[in-house]
């Protein structure tokens, strides 16, 4: 079963090791009908903190619900390469904690890791002047520590990754917002958890700047007409606009906290 | 594998290996070399004999440079006081600051802040006509661009095609008729562009702003479109390995005015054949 | 390619902001290169496919620079047996891209490690999704079943391999062939043979023999078969159920104004946002498989949603094209698959 590579430098558990099996439904209907109490239209509430990890240049704690994770940003700092780069560059790292998912994931870094560093990537790299910092490096670390389905960390991690971006002072064309949307046959639900999304037909996620009006990041997978994937990207750009209200505030609010 | 017979015009093909002659008789030139008396190819290419001289040509190899060589480069480094230009020859080549016309007249003294400001002349990815001036002791190229002919490229796009190709001709610069001007680099970078007035330039100074900016002019769609034809031109030509002289780019540009084809048409090989078969056989 | 000049890479913009657009190689906006399309280029495997967009000429090498030689992709299918996990149906598709140092040479090794693992989870996550997994891929329910290996190398890259990839994978995909199997039981001999298929005799006799459940607390129904063996039959197997669901991609390149479909190194260069969508038509319908912005720059709903059309038109025009080619290749390879094995047989 789960097959772990040998990691010389930490003491291994045995080589085939089996999860406990619980006595739970996981029928793929049930997963999609039940409620989890809030609308199709509701995304989970947002908590967001900016300024959590102090010997950073600028950072973000975000959890909804069952998706905690934490977002560092170093930078803007000299480029360790050499060659001349006129833009500043963006680096983006990805890092899901060992007990972070259902199944412990092994601590080395895997493609899922750089799936996800790269859908952020993608959402915030235009929301920011590069062209102020040449010969500069901005880096963002993200880790999750609770992963309640992928979709949800992308999205998740690019809101962090904004916020941290400006707690940084870092110079942006606007904060980036993102929601997530699955969608099966014709009824689509906003910010689906792993179960949702994992019996849905497909999923969008969408990452925008709603005071600019622009969209930064869409990404779907899945089985989705065209039609019913414009209809979420809608969904979630109107969503994005209260997503954006809450960036705004925690960042107001811990401005004026810190005096 | 005698080379009496081989008169001087004539050819024979050889590979690297294959014994050409003895060496006493005959002086070994590039692309031979002596062992245990006797003139051997170190390339695959054609045997040249000129009197006693012995050489092997490749039929295809990086680009050789000699003094007085136009080539056309693109700026890979920015270091202390010279550029390093990509040449497509063995060694990357190298831009003095020294030997780059300073704005505010000709003949002006390097400052302390053009040392500081060389990203303002030239910056990385950079495209630039130079003239091989002299040689440094590891072989690497020193380039100038003291005359006003030369310096930054703009208003075009640029074509490669295998050096062996372009031949030494009296002028690179050529202008064709249909407002388009070729600079053909003898490293086989081409660069096809809106034709350029020759404006009089004084020696009191000349715009620094115009030869160093990054902006181009405007070119408005019968050039645009003539610049892409003459870079499909060249292209096909390349593919068939047609050396490539002025006379032919005309008698090209021609014949597909007449057949009224579209430019994309020519990549699709067909029609590129057919254009090659009607140049080459009016030369 | 070192990159490309302020001055380059604002001429390509203009001319391609100007009325009527143009293009280096007088291309129009949603014209692509010649595409071609072999299937069968690795014998050894259980489908393969060669894809290359634009002629890639021989005798270019790095020269291609500025010519812009072609793209090239193979991509190559290998059925490989696998256990069954406890809560899975069984069968899976798992995708990689490799790219040769020799497509891109001016990129360092962990640029080019980097390049690849971009490129094979975005092809995973469409391909590798739950959706699209084949159902004929079971062999012994609940045991075996196959892993379905897609490993593609890109040879070259002349600019848009991410549709090159795509077609490369689908062609592979509906080339291959799945090798007939029968599930076979182990019994101990003189007993009676009353359930499954035909039971050698000859076959070596294991102590597995289980006539029903042994026990109580066995709630799993066990099928009796505990292994399989290939039959040997002239057309090499079935082929992957749904073939008709797995995507082509169509990547749109966007600018402010327009947009323009398979770009060239030097435009990627110099227009670098762009959007991939992966688009299959099964029945005709049109069904999105996956969607990609990449690049940095920004668009807005208006341009999302009308791109979106278009790319759909463009995705139908390549399926059409590429079914087409497909019928062919299929219809040569039976023929071909009939000669060699009767003409095998009768020496």
């Amino acid at each position: 079963m789960a097959q772990s590579t040998f990691d010389r430098r930490r003491v291994n558990g045995p080589e085939e090791s089996f999860s406990p099996v619980f006595d739970e439904e996981d029928d793929a209907e049930l997963g999609w009908t039940v409620k989890h109490g809030r609308g199709l239209a509701d995304i989970r509430p947002i908590f967001l903190q900016p300024g959590l990890v102090s010997q950073a240049n600028g950072s973000a704690y975000i959890e909804t619900e069952k998706t905690k994770l934490a977002c560092a940003v170093y930078g803007p700092r000299q480029s360790k390469t050499t060659t001349y780069s006129e833009r500043g560059r963006l680096n983006v790292e990805v890092k899901f904690a060992p007990f972070s998912c259902v199944r412990r994931r092994s601590p080395l870094r895997d493609a899922e890791d750089r799936a996800v560093a790269i859908a952020v990537y993608q959402s915030i790299v235009s929301s920011i002047c590069l062209e102020l910092f040449p010969k500069s490096t901005i880096d963002v670390f993200i880790v999750v520590i609770e992963n309640d389905g992928i979709e949800g960390c992308i999205a998740s991690g690019s809101i962090a990754a904004s916020t941290a971006l400006a707690d940084a002072g870092i110079e942006m064309l606007g904060l980036v917002a993102s929601c997530s949307a699955g969608v099966r046959g014709d009824e689509i639900r906003l910010d689906p958890v792993e179960k949702e999304a994992a019996a849905a037909d497909g999923t969008v996620i969408l990452a925008c700047m709603p005071a600019l009006s622009s969209i930064t990041n869409v990404y779907q997978s899945g089985r989705v007409s065209v039609q019913g994937a414009l209809k979420c990207m809608e969904l979630c750009q109107d969503r994005c606009i209260d997503v954006h209200a809450v960036m705004a505030q925690s960042l107001l609010s811990s401005r004026t906290s810190t005096g | 594998m005698d080379l009496d017979d081989l008169e001087t015009g004539e050819y024979r093909l050889t590979c690297p290996g294959e014994t050409i002659t003895s060496a006493h008789d005959f002086m070994r030139g590039h692309g031979t070399y002596v062992d245990d008396e006797l003139v051997i190819a170190s390339v695959a290419g054609t045997v040249q004999r000129v009197n006693k001289l012995v050489t092997v040509r490749a039929a295809r190899s990086r680009y050789n440079a000699e003094v007085g060589d136009l080539v056309v480069g693109r700026i890979t480094e920015v270091q202390p006081r010279r550029w390093k230009v990509d040449a497509n020859s063995r060694q990357d080549a190298v831009l003095m600051l020294s030997s780059v016309n300073l704005p505010g007249g000709v003949q002006r003294r390097k400052l302390e802040s053009d040392e500081l400001q060389m990203r303002t002349f030239f910056e990385e990815g950079d495209l630039l006509v130079a003239e091989v001036q002299a040689f440094f002791a590891d072989g690497a190229m020193s380039l100038h661009t003291r005359s006003l002919k030369f310096g930054k490229l703009r208003n075009g796009q640029l074509v490669v095609v295998p050096p062996v190709l372009v031949r030494r001709l009296k002028s690179h610069f050529i202008a064709l008729p249909c407002g388009v001007d070729l600079i053909l680099g003898l490293n086989g970078y081409i660069w096809v562009c809106k034709h350029m007035q020759d404006a009089d330039h004084g020696d009191e100074g000349f715009d620094a702003e115009a030869v160093y900016s990054n902006q181009n002019d405007e070119i408005d769609g019968p050039t645009r479109l003539a610049i892409s034809r003459v870079s499909s031109i060249i292209r096909v030509l390349a593919d068939h390995f047609v050396p490539l002289t002025d006379t032919l780019f005309l008698e090209a540009y021609n014949w597909l005015i007449e057949q009224e084809v579209n430019t994309k048409d020519l990549i699709l090989g067909d029609l590129g054949d057919a254009m090659v078969a009607a140049t080459c056989s009016v030369r | 390619m070192t990159g490309l000049s302020k001055v380059e890479i604002s001429y390509i913009r203009s001319s391609l902001l100007s009325d009527p657009p143009l293009r280096a190689d007088g291309r129009a906006p949603e014209d692509f290169r010649p595409i071609a399309v072999e299937t069968g280029v690795a014998p050894l495997a259980n489908g393969s496919a060669r894809v290359s967009i634009g002629q890639p000429r021989a005798g270019r090498g790095h020269e291609a620079e500025g010519a812009g030689g072609g793209t090239e992709v193979v991509a190559a299918v290998k059925l490989e047996v696998d256990g069954v996990g406890d809560d899975e149906e069984g069968g899976k598709v798992i995708c990689s891209v490799s790219c040769s140092p020799a497509a891109y040479p001016h990129l360092s090794s962990p640029a080019l490690d980097d390049l690849q693992s971009d490129l094979t989870s975005l092809l995973g996550s469409v391909l590798s999704h739950p959706s699209l997994c084949p159902q004929n891929l079971v062999i012994v329910p609940g045991q075996k079943a196959w892993a379905l290996r897609l490993d593609t190398i890109v040879f070259a890259d002349a600019g848009n391999v991410v549709d090159c990839l795509m077609l490369a994978c689908r062609a592979a995909l509906v080339d291959t062939r799945v090798p007939s199997t029968r599930s076979v039981e182990y019994r101990a001999p003189g007993r009676q043979s009353g359930t499954l298929n035909e039971v050698p005799d000859d076959l070596m006799d294991v102590d597995q023999s289980r006539n029903g459940p042994s026990s109580m607390l066995e709630t799993r129904d066990p099928s009796s078969a505990v292994d399989f063996e290939l039959a040997d039959y002239w057309d090499e197997g079935k082929v992957l159920e749904s073939r008709d669901s797995w995507p082509v991609c169509v990547t749109l390149n966007m600018l402010p104004t327009i947009h323009f479909l398979d770009a060239t190194s030097q435009e990627e260069t110099a227009v670098p946002l762009r959007l991939h969508t992966m688009f299959s038509f099964p029945g005709g319908k049109p069904t999105s498989h996956g969607m990609r912005m990449a690049g940095a720059g920004t668009s807005d709903m208006t341009q999302i949603g009308l791109l979106l059309k278009h790319a759909e038109k463009y995705a139908r025009n390549m399926w059409i094209g590429l079914e087409a080619k497909l019928a062919e290749e299929e219809a040569r390879r039976s023929v071909k698959a009939r000669e060699k094995f009767y003409g095998g047989r009768r020496r």
